[in-house]
């Protein structure tokens, strides 16, 4: 599976949209979107502070009583 | 539209309290890093007094707002009683604190009653079954098959909970069919590679062709979820002065107590990975150092923070925690590779305006596309170095 160019110019389209709309994204850094308790080590449930790797399913999706 | 990536904040201001139920197992899989089970349990009245003691921590200290008690083995459904009685005490007293009870577990020990009784209790305690896709894949990883486990009834009891699927090298050639076989049967999967093996550039080759196949069937069928493999953001890749991270709240958001009560960073610092003697050596290691988890070697690597370490590995099979395992580098590469193709290729193809998290995630792809694309998985040196005079301006392949 290769990019070609026309996918790349797509997204670079939309997300010149997004900006006009929203101002900046912000990417800088990996803690602005990754949890700092579950960015993706454990190689064991998502319990154990990783739910990010294990795709957000216990932090997000949890409810304690 | 199902979205393309979840929520990836969580809950910062959860207290993750581990009790280790037991040190036994009942199977022998490929991967296990618990190179110490024995038949030792942990009592009633421990369990009971160390999760008092961490609903008073979280009561009193405002990091924490909420408790989360995971039952760890060995394999934890090996203590179903003491699991059960911990479970019925709960649900019967008022608690200080809000909580959640989780058990990973191989699933191999659920009868009719147990089943049963999970379905009465399962909005206190959650079970998340591993699982290794195929028949094949369960067979060679675990030594059992898909059919000795009732995973329906885990999708049905709990059904926002992922099945945890860990990538072997048993299991590497049929990765993307055992992931197809699963999502078509609607189970949600965590997927994450097997530490502590000695991968070859020939199998992370074979795992970039087996990502790429599983892309191609998400571009193909945008009903099923991505798989987190393809997923996590490539933030930052192009920015080499970032220090590293840590990856997880080892010693700080969680603690680990063994069978005999005594506290670890987590469950990977705990006696039945390392042995008694191991563990207790770490003992008065400073968990809340920033530095803790920075491997010097890895400073220039345009991949450090989006290749995950753990502490717990890096001590468990190379005596130093901050130390990380050059044999998956390459795996690691193939991952980010795989993804910035789909990520690019699957957002491209939005025809409605993109939301914040398909923005930044889009943003980054972008930004990573030329420096990922001066790479080879087989030729790539590692570690994988920063070097604007050689990344290619217009996007070939990404091989």
């Amino acid at each position: 599976m290769n990019i070609d160019e026309q996918e790349v110019s797509k997204l670079r389209t939309l997300l010149e949209s997004y900006k006009q709309q929203h101002g900046t994204i912000a990417t800088g850094s990996p803690e602005s979107t990754n949890c700092y308790t579950c960015s993706g080590s454990c190689d064991n449930f998502c319990t154990h502070s990783c739910s990010t790797y294990c795709d957000g399913n216990s932090g997000s999706c949890w409810n304690s009583r | 539209m199902q979205p393309i990536f979840e929520n990836l904040n969580g809950n910062l201001k959860r207290r993750i309290c581990m009790l280790m139920v037991t040190h036994a197992c009942n199977l022998n899989c490929t991967y296990c890093y618990e190179a110490h089970k024995d038949n030792q349990m942990m009592s009633f009245d421990l369990a009971k007094s160390l999760i008092m003691k961490e609903a008073e921590l979280v009561q009193n200290d405002p990091r924490f707002d909420e408790l989360e008690i995971d039952f760890m083995g060995g394999e934890p459904l090996m203590n179903f009683e003491l699991i059960k009685r911990i479970i019925e005490w709960l649900a019967a007293e008022p608690f200080p604190v809000p909580f959640i009870c989780f058990a990973s577990t191989n699933g191999t020990l659920l009868d009719e009653e147990r089943k049963a009784w999970f379905k009465k209790y399962r909005d206190l305690v959650w079970l998340g079954a591993s699982y290794d896709g195929s028949d094949e894949m369960q067979r060679k990883n675990r030594g059992t098959e898909e059919r000795t486990v009732d995973f329906s009834f885990f999708h049905e009891t709990w059904p926002i909970q992922g099945f945890k699927l860990t990538v072997s090298k048993e299991s590497l050639p049929h990765l993307a069919a055992g992931i197809f076989d699963s999502q078509r049967k609607g189970y949600r999967l965590a997927a994450s590679l097997a530490q502590g093996v000695d991968w070859s550039d020939v199998e992370a080759e074979l795992y970039l062709e087996q990502l790429r196949l599983l892309a191609k069937a998400y571009l193909d069928n945008s009903r099923l979820i991505p798989i987190n493999l393809l997923t996590r953001g490539l933030f930052g890749l192009t920015n080499p002065s970032r220090h590293q991270r840590r990856f997880c709240g080892t010693g700080v958001h969680m603690i680990s107590y063994d069978v005999d009560g005594r506290s670890y960073g987590c469950h990977m610092f705990s006696p039945v990975v390392l042995g008694q003697e191991r563990a207790l050596e770490l003992s008065k290691v400073e968990w809340t150092c920033d530095t803790i988890a920075v491997d010097a070697r890895c400073n220039e690597c345009c991949l450090k923070d989006y290749c995950p370490t753990c502490m717990g590995f890096n001590y468990r099979y190379r005596g130093d925690l901050s130390k990380r395992d050059f044999r998956w580098c390459k795996m690691i590469l193939a991952e980010a590779i795989a993804s910035c193709e789909f990520q690019i290729k699957v957002l491209a193809a939005r025809c409605e305006s993109l939301t914040e998290d398909e923005a930044k995630h889009g943003q980054s792809a972008l930004n990573a596309y030329p420096l990922l694309s001066s790479f080879s998985v087989r030729k790539a040196e590692v570690p994988f170095k920063f070097i604007p005079s050689r990344l290619k301006r217009k996007g070939g392949g990404l091989t």
